[in-house]
C-alpha cells in the first residue's frame, strides 16, 4: 500500500473548478516532483494534503489514516516548508525552532536535541541566538526547513523551497533534500519552477495544469511521453550550407539548425534512420569531428505537454 | 503544552521588542497629554467647571435647627454651589430632614437626612450635597456640646453671651462656603488635565490595540506562519483559541503599561490597585472578543480593515466627534453613544478616577464582560461552521 493516497480531489472556489477529480498515489521512500505552470493548481492540493483547505470532493490517506476521519493523526506525519519565509522575525532562530517543535508535541531534552539536530542539518548552528531579521535570505531559507523537520516527519512538503536563494544556499538545499530522505527515508513532495531541481532531485513526476492531470508517473516515464522527439547533435568538418537542407529533408528529421558551430536536429525516433544521415554526409564529402545524442529536458517536455513554459 | 509554547513566543517577543512598546504605549500618549494639556489647562481650572445643583428642601422635623439647617443651605454662600428650588419638579435632589433631627442631635443619636436622586449619574453632585449637609451637622452638633458646656460654667449671663458668640462665629468661619469648597469637595472630584487625556488617549488606544491584534494575524497569514502552524497537529478551533489566549495576554500587558506610566509618574489612575486591575482585565476581554470576531468572520485582510475603519468611525461619531451630542435627539442615537467601545472606555476610567469606587464602575465592568461573551459566543460559531477554507 502506498504512503499517500489521493483519490479523486475535487475542489471549487465559488463556480471555479480547480482540481478536478486529482488522484495520485506516493511509494514511501520517494522524493516526488509536483509540477504545473502558475494556477495549475499545486498549492490547492498542497493546501488539502496539509489541512488548510478541505476539498468538495474526494479523500487523502496517509499511512493509513484518512484526512476525513483523523486529520491530526495525518497532519502528525507532515511537514511543511511553505512557499513564504514563515518564521517570526523578531525572535531568535532558536525561538522559532523551539515554537514549531512544540506545535508537534516535542517537549524537554528530545526538544533540544530535535533543535540541535535541525540547526546541524541547515548549517545555521553558530547563528542560533541571533534574531531571523538579521539573517540573509538563504539563510532564513534553511531555517524555514528547519522548522518543518525537528519532529522527524514521513513526509516533508516542500513548496519552492529555492525562491530567491544563492547558489551556496541551494546546494546546500539540495543536499539536505537528498540527504534527508536517504538517511531517514523521508518521502519528500517537492514543487518548484526550476526544471533542473526537479530533474536533479526528483524519482516521479506529476504535471497537472489547470486543475488536471497532465502526466504521472516515473522521470523516465513522463519523458518517454515525449521521447520521440530526441535531439542528435553533430560537430562537422567542411561543410555548406546544401548539407543542411539535405539533412533536413531526412525521413524522421523535424528540424535542423545550425548553432554555435554544431549541427542540432530534432528527430523522430520511430522514423529517424541513423545510417541515412550518415551516409548523406559522408556524401557531401564531410567529415564527423563529434556525434552526441540528447534526451528532451523535462522543460521540453514540460512545455510539449501543456503548450507552456513552467514559470508562464 | 501546546498553549503554553504560544504564550511564550509572545512574552519573547514582547521582551526583545520592549522598547517599542514602551515608547508608543507609554512615553508617547504622555507626551501627546502633556502637550495638550499645556494648551488647554483654561480648560481644566475645576471652579470653572461647577454647576450650581438644584435642590428641594422638605422640613418633616419643623425645629429651631432643621429651620437653621434649611436657612444654611439656602445662605448666600451656599448659592455658589446650590440652587434651592421652591417646585420640587424643577429640583434634581430632594433632601429631607426626618422627623426627631434636632433632637437626635442633642442626644447624640443615629439619624438620617434622605437625599433622593431623580436622576441617574448624579453621584458627583450626591456626595457634595451629603458633604455639606454632614459639615453642617458638624458644626452644630459641636456647637451644641460647647453651648451645654458654656452653660455648666460659672459665669455671667453676659459673659456666657460673649463666650458663646465668639465660640459661634470661629464655627461659622470654619464651616463656611470656601471651606466647604476647599474641604468638602475635593480636589480629585475634577480631573486634571493629565488624567483627562491619560483617559481620552487610552479610549483611543484601543482602537491601536485592535488593529495591532487583527494586524498580527493577517501578517501571519501572508507570511505562511499560519499556514504552517494549520499543519502541524493543530485542529483550527485550538488555533483559534490559542490566538485569543495571546491576544489577550498582549492586550493585558500593552493596557498595564500605558497604566503604569500614569501611575509611576503620579499623573493619573492613582486609586484603588485593585479596582485598575479588574477594569484593565475587562478593556483586555472586549479588544480580544472583537479582535477574535474580525478574524473569525474576515478571511481577506483588506475587508477587516474596511470593517474595522466603517465600525471606528462609526464610534467616534457616536462619540460625538463630529456632531456634538446634546444636539442629537433621537433618543436611540443617543442610547446608542453611550455603548460605543470608546464611550464605555472613557466612561469607566472618569468614574474610577472621580468616584474609585466598586459601584461606580461595576455597570461598565459588566457590560464589556457581557459583550466579550456574547461576541466570543459568535466568533466559536463561526469557527466551527467554516474557517479558512
Amino acid at each position: 500500500m502506498s504512503l499517500i493516497q489521493v483519490k479523486n480531489i475535487t475542489k471549487r472556489f465559488d463556480d471555479k473548478l480547480v482540481l478536478d477529480n486529482i488522484s495520485l498515489e506516493i511509494e514511501e521512500g520517494n522524493i516526488f516532483g509536483l509540477l504545473g505552470p502558475n494556477g495549475a493548481g499545486k498549492s490547492t492540493l498542497i493546501n488539502i494534503m496539509t489541512g488548510l483547505l478541505q476539498g468538495n470532493g474526494g479523500d487523502i490517506t496517509i499511512g493509513g489514516y484518512s484526512f476525513k476521519d483523523n486529520p491530526l493523526k495525518v497532519k502528525e506525519q507532515i511537514g511543511l516548508v511553505p512557499q513564504e519565509i514563515a518564521l517570526i522575525e523578531s525572535v531568535s532562530a532558536y525561538d522559532n525552532l523551539e515554537f514549531f517543535a512544540s506545535l508537534y508535541g516535542l517537549k524537554g531534552k528530545m526538544l533540544k536535541e530535535r533543535i540541535d539536530e535541525a540547526l546541524e542539518i541547515t548549517g545555521l548552528k553558530d547563528r542560533r541566538k541571533e534574531k531571523v531579521k538579521k539573517f540573509s535570505g538563504g539563510m532564513k531559507r534553511r531555517l524555514n526547513i528547519a522548522a518543518a523537520i525537528m519532529h522527524h516527519p514521513r513526509i516533508l512538503i516542500m513548496d519552492e523551497p529555492t525562491v530567491g536563494v544563492d547558489p551556496q544556499s541551494r546546494n546546500h538545499i539540495f543536499e539536505f533534500t537528498k540527504r534527508i530522505n536517504r538517511e531517514n527515508k523521508t518521502t519528500i513532495i517537492y514543487t518548484s519552477h526550476y526544471m533542473e531541481e526537479v530533474e536533479y532531485l526528483c524519482d516521479n513526476l506529476f504535471i497537472m495544469d489547470i486543475g488536471k492531470e497532465v502526466a504521472y508517473g516515473s522521470k523516465e516515464r513522463v519523458k518517454a511521453m515525449v521521447s520521440d522527439r530526441s535531439r542528435v547533435v553533430l560537430k562537422l568538418d567542411n561543410y555548406k550550407g546544401e548539407l543542411l537542407l539535405k539533412l533536413k529533408s531526412l525521413q524522421g528529421v523535424k528540424e535542423c539548425i545550425e548553432e554555435e558551430g554544431l549541427v542540432k536536429l530534432k528527430v523522430e525516433e520511430n522514423t529517424f534512420e541513423l545510417g541515412r544521415m550518415l551516409a548523406v554526409i559522408e556524401g557531401y564529402g564531410s567529415k564527423i569531428k563529434g556525434i552526441t545524442f540528447e534526451e528532451p529536458t523535462l522543460e521540453e517536455v514540460f512545455l510539449a505537454l501543456t503548450g507552456k513554459k513552467l514559470r508562464d | 503544552m501546546k498553549l503554553k509554547a504560544f504564550i511564550k513566543l509572545l512574552l519573547k517577543g514582547l521582551v526583545k521588542e520592549a522598547h517599542i512598546y514602551i515608547i508608543s504605549f507609554a512615553i508617547f500618549p504622555i507626551v501627546l497629554s502633556a502637550m495638550y494639556g499645556f494648551f488647554q489647562k483654561e480648560m481644566f481650572n475645576p471652579s470653572n467647571e461647577m454647576s450650581k445643583i438644584g435642590i428641594y428642601i422638605k422640613d418633616e422635623d419643623i425645629s429651631s435647627l432643621s429651620k437653621g439647617l434649611s436657612d444654611y443651605l439656602c445662605s448666600d454662600n451656599m448659592k455658589q454651589i446650590l440652587e434651592v428650588n421652591k417646585d420640587k419638579e424643577k429640583a434634581k435632589f430632594v433632601v429631607t430632614i426626618p422627623k426627631g433631627y434636632e433632637e437626635s442631635m442633642h442626644s447624640s443619636n443615629n439619624f438620617q437626612i434622605k437625599i433622593n436622586q431623580k436622576e441617574d449619574k448624579a453621584e458627583y453632585s450626591s456626595a457634595i450635597i451629603s458633604s455639606i449637609i454632614n459639615k453642617f451637622n458638624e458644626g452644630a452638633h459641636q456647637q451644641i456640646l460647647i453651648e451645654n458646656k458654656i452653660k455648666e460654667m460659672n459665669l455671667s449671663d453676659k459673659e456666657k453671651e460673649e463666650l458663646f458668640k465668639k465660640t459661634k462665629q470661629k464655627i461659622d468661619m470654619t464651616y463656611g462656603t470656601n471651606a466647604i469648597k476647599n474641604d468638602v469637595i475635593p480636589a480629585d472630584k475634577a480631573l486634571t488635565s493629565f488624567q483627562y487625556y491619560s483617559v481620552s488617549i487610552f479610549s483611543f488606544m484601543f482602537i491601536v490595540t485592535v488593529l495591532s491584534l487583527v494586524g498580527g494575524y493577517y501578517k501571519d497569514k501572508e507570511t505562511g506562519i499560519f499556514n504552517r502552524i494549520i499543519s502541524s497537529s493543530l485542529s483550527k478551533l485550538q488555533y483559534f483559541n490559542y490566538s485569543l489566549v495571546t491576544f489577550f495576554i498582549f492586550a493585558l500587558i500593552i493596557n498595564t503599561i500605558y497604566i503604569l506610566a500614569y501611575r509611576l509618574t503620579g499623573l493619573s489612575f492613582k486609586g484603588s490597585p485593585m479596582l485598575l486591575i479588574l477594569i484593565i482585565i475587562a478593556k483586555s476581554l472586549f479588544e480580544t472578543s472583537i479582535s477574535g470576531i474580525v478574524i473569525a468572520f474576515f478571511k481577506q485582510k483588506k475587508h477587516a480593515i474596511l470593517f474595522l475603519q466603517l465600525f471606528i468611525m462609526l464610534a467616534v461619531t457616536l462619540g460625538g466627534a463630529f456632531v456634538p451630542m446634546y444636539r442629537i435627539s433621537s433618543g436611540i442615537i443617543l442610547k446608542l453613544s453611550d455603548y460605543v467601545p470608546n464611550a464605555l472606555i472613557i466612561n469607566v476610567f472618569k468614574n474610577f478616577l472621580l468616584y474609585n469606587s466598586f459601584n461606580s464602575v461595576k455597570g461598565y465592568l459588566a457590560i464589556f464582560v457581557l459583550m466579550s461573551i456574547a461576541l466570543y459566543g459568535i466568533s466559536i460559531m463561526k469557527i466551527r461552521l467554516k474557517w479558512e477554507g
